[in-house]
């Protein structure tokens, strides 16, 4: 797997390693953060095959009214784990992964702040997703990923699993936030402001915040569930306050959707400088957009909730801030777009992602203003308007932002370049398969189409249909990019150190880097944008002194 | 060490385009896109093809609505997508270039642009969303009261001052109807598409709900929020009679209850099948004689005499020795022996709670009347 | 105070921010615990504002007020423990380390047997509106102290394997267990002002 022209040797520590120079190494409890990032991305893709594979058992079953390929029950399930493991076991971690890989060397650091922590988060992550699927052939949680009470009470001994493992994921992704900020916060190379920090470490700043505040809510949420389903307790039941349960659950899982976005935000700052040959305009209002996000994110949760019980005056507030979010969003759209004006192009698949991202993601954004509009979303709460909205952010947005970043990354993971035909065809079955999917659902949701149904009425036939054709088409888009993946490990061009002529960090060192990253301790005394300038005056390396290593370890 | 100092590769010296001319002609596209941006914009909101055609006073306003965000958002929508392919067009990267762009950084008074003027269009789109928002929800002092339950997999409508009980909503064209709403069970949500109307159903609270009708006809109630295996199939209908027309099917409800059409006295079994049609059986059964066509349970067309057959068979694992409790056990106790072929845990298994005595004793002489 | 002597076994690390790793590590753990417990308190509150007004008579008081005391004393001992370290004094720095054991140790006694007169005698349950939100929040608490009376308990045993002194590292993981101790600390009282004085 190395390319690399270091003989540095793997750490052995106890039954601990630190560092990877073979295969087997990613099979260890490995304290190095390319270890675990590679860990993470590798277990994530996994999951998100797996979901992927629930979707298109949904889109079978769709094909048709009336189909009976699977039964009422069994559909319940699938479409409630493939939702949670799209969000809990793909996308979050994925990001995670990214962000481990890269944040420490994108500030100049020689590893997180807390390897060890790391490390444990990484195999709890795993742990709960083990549990996840043991819940899934145990009855699973056939109460939708939002598990509402009381119909999440009454559902088998998987839903309980199914809390568990929520649980140990959500404390995995807390341990990782904590080191995230630890290390963005306190380890910075000499010479980097805040100011001067890539913009992906400013989203992972943000996206940590949430993680860390929002988090708890969806702990304390599964807690009192598991209380009810297993003590007796009435925190949920009719006799208690069913609302309660949305309350809790959207408190995080509206912030959530932010921890989904947010680094797919921070990979396209990185990847349209760099392929605009541009510096990023705005860096400023970008990285003060993403803390806005974060802050923001937090006062929306009730638009989930517009149509339930609640206290009809408390909706108002709710939509106000809801449509507000919308600005910082804005900002960072029209900053990529002010970037790509004028610059010089260079169509790379990570390029074609990002371009797509852009695209896909504005669409989400914009049946999001619909759905932040009280009486609109009164009428298309739960149905597949909201279905086609948030695959377009998720799926558009967060998964094209995912592969923007794989595709721009691997050569500095693996040393070795991905291959561009196969790159783009994976880009164009994604983008075409995905837009027959989802564009026709727009429609069905405002024609009177229900989400979380096994079967709907004929006059849904023609969309169904269109769009579970386009399904098999996304699916299908995604074989080109396994076999690249793996087919380039061996058979990939050397990268070499900077095969995209990028400015941040990573790419001064080897492909792969060294084990221990720096061999001095980088200084820095501008952003990481700086094309289109002269090239920067060398700096005279600081006096010796270690480079941050991780506190207490 | 700095950041990365390798030098871009060596370029070709080429004829460099006149910096301002080319500026002239992005900034003319720009300009392109923006008035094309309006265009497209106004005439999306203008001819609104997405949602249209409600029939309710509420619904109407909601469309108006729609159709506003709906030129709003192809605007933006323009806007971001032009931008983008112009920019793949125009600013693709050179074969004999291989220079960085010019460096822009940024701009101050575009970044205040495009912050101050989307945060204008949404603040004018809460507003206006408001005003709709306390239109139709306003209650007319001449609105008539439905009870609502919902509950696994069928909704009832009562009337209270008329001691009335119907499976369908039947309401009166061009009066407000005031949804007063409960759950015997889950979360349920009762929404009308046609009336743009949806509000959830709790068991722990009552919630309420108001629209209007002004077109007769009968429009699809759907449940909207999952309630359990028979989710899909939860749904009912709107009546929407003229208020005579109304008026008369709610007399006809109230005395004759227990009478049927020529003034004879119901039997059990035609009782039966007013309970079949409460139940919203029909949403998982086929039967013919209450145009029922559910296809996830057994066909119940000749259960009366099938029910006699399938005691007898070795599989057969319940208690019953006859027909009649065969049919009664395989309604209040469903697990107790499943149909070969037909999935466990999907009928719910609480109508011996849900559904009166007599009026399983009607339901079973009913369904053994279907030979 | 005896002669002070600070003993550095490894270099300074700078950090950028001057905060200790391990310490704004803590400090943004504490931020998701007070979150935890927000929630959990918001679910006791639905369940009080739904249960009978009495329902908190059957709690005893006075015997939880002590425990308060409990607590807040072994916060204390927390306190003179790391003024210990810092000055060097081992023999001092385990004497409070054990009080803030047996403390801790005390208060989840009194705790436990105070579950046990409210479910045998008072016949108070999880079943009850009241006992659910009283049992979850006031359970989730205690199961936060047994973690930091374990956590003591590997720091002492280490302390007197020789393993923890009074040095510089194992001073701020000292402080950090501190941390923790206070939030806890502090946690309780607010759940004895809202359950059992309200």
């Amino acid at each position: 797997m190395t390319t690399s022209t270091t003989s540095v040797a793997v750490e052995r520590r106890g039954w601990m390693r630190h560092g990877a120079t073979s295969w087997r190494d990613y099979f260890t409890f490995n304290t190095d953060h390319k270890v675990i990032g590679v860990q993470y991305v590798v277990m994530a893709f996994t999951f998100f095959l797996i979901g992927g594979l629930m979707a298109e058992v949904i889109r079978a079953q769709l094909i048709k009214p009336g189909n009976t390929l699977v039964s009422p029950n069994l559909y319940n399930e699938l479409f409630s784990l493939h939702g949670t493991i799209m969000i809990f076991m793909w996308v979050i971690p994925v990001f995670t992964g990214l962000a481990n890989y890269i944040i420490p060397v994108h500030v100049g650091a020689n590893d997180m702040a807390f390897p060890k922590l790391n490390a444990f988060s990484f195999w709890l992550a795993l742990l709960g997703g083990i549990i996840m699927m043991v819940s899934f052939v145990t009855g699973g949680n056939a109460s939708g990923w939002s598990a509402y009470p009381p119909l999440s009470e009454q559902t088998g001994i998987g839903q309980t699993l199914w809390a568990v493992a929520l649980i140990l994921i959500g404390f995995s992704s807390i341990f990782a936030a904590i080191n995230l900020l630890v290390t963005i916060m306190n380890m910075r190379a000499r010479g980097m402001t805040l100011m001067r920090m890539p913009l992906f470490a400013w989203s992972m700043i943000a996206t940590s915040i949430i993680i860390l505040l929002g988090t708890p809510a969806l702990a304390g949420a599964l807690a009192l569930l598991i209380m009810d389903r297993v003590a007796g307790t009435q925190f949920f039941k009719a006799t208690g306050d069913p609302l309660m349960w949305q309350n809790l659950f959207w408190f995080y899982s509206h912030p959530a959707v932010y921890i989904m976005i947010l680094p797919g935000f921070g990979i396209i700052s990185e990847t349209v400088p760099v392929f605009s040959r541009k510096p990023i305009f705005g860096y400023k209002m970008i990285a003060f957009s993403s803390m806005a996000i974060a802050i923001f994110g937090f006062l929306v949760w009730a638009h989930h909730m517009f149509s339930s019980g609640m206290n009809p005056l408390l909706r108002i507030p709710f939509m106000i801030t809801s449509m507000i979010i919308a600005v910082p969003t804005g900002v960072k759209i029209f900053s990529w777009l002010a970037t790509l004006w004028g610059g010089h192009l260079r169509f790379t698949t990570s390029m074609l992602f990002t371009l797509g991202f852009i695209s896909m993601f504005v669409i989400g954004g914009i049946s999001g203003i619909f759905l932040a509009s009280i009486p609109i979303d009164i009428h298309v709460n739960d149905t597949y308007f909201v279905v086609a909205h948030l695959h377009y952010v998720l799926f558009g947005g967060s998964v094209m932002a995912i592969f923007a970043g794989l595709y721009f990354w691997y050569p500095k993971i693996t040393g070795r370049m991905l291959n561009e035909t196969w790159g783009k065809i994976h880009f164009w079955m994604t983008l075409i398969g995905f837009n027959i999917t989802f564009l026709p659902m727009h429609a069905l949701g405002l024609e009177g189409m229900p989400r979380r149904v096994v079967t709907y009425a004929p006059e849904f036939a023609l969309g169904n249909l269109i769009a579970s054709l386009g399904a098999f088409l996304l699916a299908a888009g995604t074989l080109p990019f396994v076999y690249n993946a793996v087919i380039s490990l061996v058979r990939g061009k050397v990268a070499g150190d900077n095969p995209w002529q990028s400015l941040t960090l990573e790419w001064t060192l080897s492909s792969p880097p060294p084990i221990h990253n720096f061999p001095e301790p980088p200084t820095v005394d501008s952003d990481p944008y700086g094309y289109g300038k002269p090239l920067v005056r060398r700096v005279p390396p600081a006096p010796r002194q270690e480079a941050p290593v991780p506190g207490g370890e | 060490m700095t950041y990365a100092s390798q030098p871009t590769p060596a370029s070709q010296p080429r004829a460099p385009e006149d910096p301002r001319a080319r500026a002239r002609s992005n900034r003319v596209a720009a300009l392109g896109i923006g008035v094309l941006a309006v265009v497209l914009g106004f005439l999306a909101g203008r001819f609104n093809p997405l949602l249209t055609g409600s029939t309710s006073s509420e619904g109407v306003k909601v469309d108006a609505l729609f159709s506003v965000l709906l030129g709003i958002g192809t605007a933006i929508f323009v806007v971001v997508q032009g931008g983008l392919l112009y920019s793949i067009i125009r600013f693709r990267q050179k074969s004999d270039d291989d220079d960085d762009a010019p460096a822009v950084r940024g701009n101050v008074g575009l970044e205040i642009l495009w912050t101050a003027i989307p945060a204008a269009i949404l603040t004018g789109l809460a507003v206006y969303s408001y005003a709709t928002l306390a239109n139709i929800e306003t209650p007319a002092p001449d609105a008539i009261t439905v009870q609502v339950t919902g509950r696994q997999f069928a909704w009832d409508f009562y009337y209270p001052d008329r001691d009335v009980h119907s499976p369908e909503l039947h309401v009166p064209l061009g009066l407000q109807v005031h949804l007063v709403m409960h759950s015997d069970d889950m979360i349920h949500a009762f929404w009308v598409p046609d009336f743009r109307v949806k509000k959830d159903v709790m068991p722990d609270r009552v919630t309420e709900v108001r629209f209007t009708a002004d077109k007769a006809g009968t429009y699809p109630i759907v449940c909207s929020r999952l309630c359990g295996v028979g989710h899909a199939f939860m749904r009912s209908n709107v009546v929407v009679q003229p208020e005579n027309i109304f008026a008369t099917w709610l007399y006809a409800q109230q005395t004759g209850a227990t009478v049927q059409a020529g003034g004879q006295p119901a039997t059990p079994a035609a009782a039966g099948k007013a309970v079949f049609e409460q139940n919203n059986c029909g949403a998982c059964h086929t039967l013919k004689d209450a145009n029922a066509a559910g296809k996830v349970g057994p066909d119940l067309n000749s259960i009366g005499t099938s029910a006699a057959k399938i005691i007898q068979d070795p599989g057969y694992k319940g208690k019953a020795t006859d027909a009649a409790s065969y049919i009664r056990e395989s309604i209040v106790e469903p697990n107790a022996y499943v149909v070969p072929n037909y999935p466990p845990n999907v009928m719910p298994q609480n109508f011996g709670q849900t559904i009166s005595a007599k009026d399983l004793d009607n339901l079973v002489q009913y369904l053994l009347s279907q030979k | 105070m005896s002669q002070t002597v600070i003993v550095h076994d490894e270099p300074r690390v700078a950090t950028t921010t001057g905060i200790d790793n391990r310490k704004l590590g803590m400090w943004l753990y504490l931020a998701t615990e007070v979150m935890l417990f927000s929630a959990l308190i918001g679910g006791f509150l639905t369940m009080r504002t739904r249960a009978p007004a009495d329902a908190n008579h059957v709690l005893n008081i006075p015997i939880t007020a002590f425990n308060t005391f409990v607590l807040i004393v072994s916060s204390t001992a927390v306190v003179m423990a790391l003024s210990a370290i810092e000055d060097g004094d081992r023999k001092r720095m385990l004497r409070w380390m054990v009080a803030t054991f047996v403390l801790g140790a005390t208060f989840l006694g009194i705790q436990i047997n105070e579950y046990r007169i409210l479910i045998g005698e008072k016949h108070l349950t999880t079943s009850s509106l009241f006992g659910s939100g009283f049992f979850t929040v006031t359970g989730f608490h205690g199961f936060h102290v047994f973690v930091g009376v374990c956590w003591l308990g590997v720091i002492i045993v280490q302390t007197l394997r020789n393993r923890f002194t009074t040095n510089e590292r194992d001073h701020m993981r000292f402080e950090i267990f501190g941390l923790y101790w206070h939030f806890v600390d502090v946690v309780w009282i607010v759940l004895f002002t809202i359950i059992y004085l309200i």
